[in-house]
């Protein structure tokens, strides 16, 4: 009995002092990052991190000032200068929220592998944070710009490279993932981003223009240095290398031949659109004449939802030349995407040399070495074939009046 | 009264026990032939598992009313067996000190980086040496309710991380592995077995003494299974080699899943599987070492001196390493004592003992009979 009242005791005095308070973190005395700028000036690493001020602080400071504030700081590495920011900011710098990890183009192309060590073995911050270039300047360049309607430029940027569900110029690329395929010795794409003016369409605000980011494109690495872009029509030939496309468009131009055959065809308008819904690629790789040759099939399924030409799509000969005019396309992104790696960057980045292990393990042991000096010369032919599963919510489009009106001027 | 354990009780309490070791820093993946063909090593050294625990199965089944400290006395005589059963209760603690200082380890470096070490080390001890003087029973119960708790949470885990799955990492299949890579890779991972151990000491509280070989076979296949799932599963996930980079493997993928934008940081879900299996683990060893030693200096467990005394070497010592070094970095030097003191305690000792036992058999089934 007199134990068990020990016991008792014991538990409420625990109850009490163990609060979990141990090792805590009020928000109050947290600089919460949420991007991080990463540049390298002069040998010395700067850092530029967009910190986020809690609601409630935000009313101290006033309504007209924003909810964000920006820390640079400097450093030999970048934990020194994570830590080099608390010499002038009265926050500890709190990264397990930080969404972006932008890197300045100098620093890329001088390579990364010395400056991402951190962000691994820390506890604090995320290995899906996205990871991005930015494209012509400094990472700090590309900071602060809100041309949408989130409530940070933080969130803006993440959102934007959320947004390659539906627009596949461009692809989500975390910390994690460039760990995986780097340490495993494939060489890299990531997302990229840059500044750009766009047109300031309310007439209230004075400056006829506004600064917003694209993030169309993808930044070639050789290891862990930056060596090129793709742009964003070549970044769709690389998503349908890597087999990651779904839910992006093919835009391509309506055959002449449909025009000229059918009565019910109008002139105007140049291009049709297809939307992916699943699309499935398979890469054979085979010996022939002792060389190494690859076979890339693509098997596209969407739907036909922009048709500028007003094609009569209930015609079966009419469907045909459009899914072929689409696999054409389908074609030519993957044929621009390779012939960029192969003959400007000479860099596999669609882990073709992992296919050459898979196939022939014993000849990858003998080439792997030479594996780039070998892929700029590897033949391939890419077979793609289209099936259009949808139409959207009509059987034929809004100006194939104007086929008819052409019709009857004809006659 | 003497306590009863079930076979079903004995196997969560191993399985689990075992799980704990794949879920912290996942030694298999340090195994040759350290590549996709893992998760074939892992399947094989089931079948290894069994070849080497044969011995100590074999004494098990011969002394089913007793511990193997009990037999050792009996087939080695007094100052032999009992120098041996204090050999074995050392061997024992030292497997409950590996997982605590691992275990440690993981918190200190991972989730909870900022809390002091002490604070750590003394809740964690203080739970398991208040399981372990709960007695048998209460312990099992609790492995049987628990256990089955924390291996449902990590297959959840495993089927979240789906969208990240790369299946091309796992091949090509045995194309860059020797078969003698495979099979020494697999004799190596049976080493990590050492949970039999469990077993044996608690073969006389068994419901149903002929479970023996049956709770040993499926405590291993659903171990090794269930390792083999995590192997791959970690491997597709992570890559090959950033796999083999990483201190915790399971945790890095569990940081890894970002699924439908709801599953996200959900490295505490994981925390409650990997605390469930690591304190049933120092928490099974612990209890077997107590009994070792008890049985050894005759000591009632009852009495439940041998237990603080335990606890506070198991407790101090754990504090005193990890405040001195990691032993997660120095697992390669470390590694060494281990297969030597495996191939000692599982293979040489038990392989003596069977020896002895066959040479001396008349006489010890003569004085079985007689006592």
């Amino acid at each position: 009995m007199r134990f068990k009242k020990i016991i008792l005791i014991a538990s409420i005095i625990i109850s009490i002092i163990l609060t979990s308070c141990t090792g805590s973190r009020e928000l109050d005395n947290l600089g919460i990052v949420l991007t991080t700028g990463i540049d390298k000036v002069d040998g010395q690493i700067i850092l530029t991190h967009e910190v986020v001020v809690p609601k409630s602080n935000v009313s101290d400071r006033g309504n007209d000032q924003p909810n964000i504030e920006y820390v640079q700081s400097s450093g030999d590495t970048v934990f020194d200068a994570t830590r080099n920011a608390s010499l002038f900011f009265d926050r500890k710098l709190f990264l397990a929220h930080n969404r972006n990890i932008i890197l300045g183009e100098e620093l890329a192309k001088e390579g990364i592998g010395q400056i991402i060590n951190f962000y691994v073995a820390d506890n604090e911050p995320r290995e899906t944070v996205i990871l991005l270039v930015a494209k012509g300047s400094n990472a700090y360049d590309v900071m602060g710009i809100n041309g949408g309607l989130a409530n940070s430029p933080s969130r803006y940027l993440s959102d934007l490279i959320g947004n390659y569900r539906v627009n596949l110029k461009t692809r989500d690329f975390t910390f994690h993932e460039f760990l995986r395929y780097f340490l495993q010795g494939e060489n890299v794409v990531i997302s990229i981003v840059e500044e750009i003016e766009a047109l300031e369409v309310n007439k209230d605000v004075e400056k006829p223009s506004k600064t917003a980011l694209d993030v169309a494109g993808g930044a070639v690495f050789r290891k862990d240095k930056l060596i090129g872009y793709f742009n964003g029509e070549e970044m769709k030939g690389f998503n349908f290398l890597v087999d990651e496309f779904e839910n992006g468009l093919i835009v391509f131009e309506t055959p002449d031949e449909l025009v000229k055959d059918s009565i019910f065809t109008a002139t105007r308008g140049e291009y049709t659109v297809l939307e992916v819904k699943s699309s499935k690629v398979k890469k054979n790789l085979e010996i022939k004449d002792e060389k190494l040759h690859l076979t890339i099939d693509v098997k596209v399924v969407g739907t036909l939802l922009e048709n500028t030409k007003g094609l009569n799509i209930s015609n079966k000969d009419m469907l045909e030349a459009i899914k072929s005019a689409a696999s054409n396309q389908v074609k030519e992104y993957i044929t621009m995407t390779m012939e960029k790696a192969q003959k400007e960057f000479k860099v596999d980045s669609f882990s073709i040399g992992n296919l050459v292990h898979i196939k022939y393990p014993h000849l990858w042991r003998e080439i792997s070495d030479e594996w780039e000096s070998i892929f700029p010369d590897l033949d391939y032919d890419v077979n793609v074939s289209t099936d259009l599963i949808r139409h959207g919510l009509i059987n034929t489009p809004v100006n194939i009046k104007l086929g008819e009106d052409r019709l009857k001027e004809n006659k | 009264m003497k306590a009863t354990i079930t076979s079903k009780q004995t196997i969560a309490l191993m399985t689990t026990s075992r799980i704990a070791l794949a879920i912290s820093i996942m030694p298999t993946i340090n195994i040759r032939p350290h590549n996709q063909d893992t998760w074939i090593v892992v399947l094989l050294s089931i079948a290894y598992t069994h070849i080497m625990m044969a011995p100590l199965l074999f004494l098990a089944n011969k002394f089913k009313d007793m511990t193997m400290i009990g037999y050792l006395d009996i087939i080695h005589g007094k100052v032999i067996g009992k120098l041996v059963g204090f050999l074995y209760g050392i061997y024992f603690l030292g497997e409950a000190f590996n997982s605590s200082t691992i275990q440690s380890e993981l918190i200190a470096s991972s989730i909870l980086a900022d809390t002091p070490e002490a604070l750590v080390v003394i809740c964690m001890m203080v739970t398991c040496i208040y399981v372990v003087s709960r007695g048998y029973e209460t312990a099992l119960r609790a492995s049987e309710i628990v256990g089955p708790i924390a291996l449902f949470i990590i297959l959840v885990l495993l089927l979240l991380g789906l969208n990240n799955f790369k299946y091309y990492f796992l091949q090509p299949i045995l194309a860059d592995s020797t078969f003698l890579d495979i099979n020494l890779g697999a004799i190596e991972l049976s080493a990590y077995y050492t949970d039999i151990f469990i077993l044996t000491m608690l073969i006389p509280y068994l419901e149903n003494k002929e479970d023996i070989i049956k709770i040993f076979s499926k405590s291993t296949i659903y171990a090794l299974g269930l390792l083999a799932i995590i192997v791959v599963i970690c491997q597709i996930t992570l890559g090959i080699e950033y796999l083999k980079h990483s201190n915790f493997p399971f945790l890095l993928y569990v940081r890894s899943i970002d699924i439908f934008e709801i599953f996200e940081r959900i490295d505490s879900i994981a925390v409650m599987a990997w605390m469930i299996t690591s304190l049933t683990r120092i928490s099974g060893f612990l209890m077997i070492s107590v009994a070792a030693f008890s049985e050894v200096f005759n000591k009632d467990n009852r009495e439940k001196i041998i237990l603080p005394i335990v606890g506070l070497i198991l407790s101090a010592t754990t504090l005193w390493i990890i405040n001195t070094r990691s032993v997660i970095m120095y697992r390669g030097d470390l590694n060494m004592i281990r297969v030597v003191s495996f191939i000692a305690f599982v293979i040489v000792l038990p392989i003596i003992t069977c020896f002895v036992y066959f040479i001396r058999r008349k006489s010890i089934e003569s004085s079985s009979r007689h006592n």
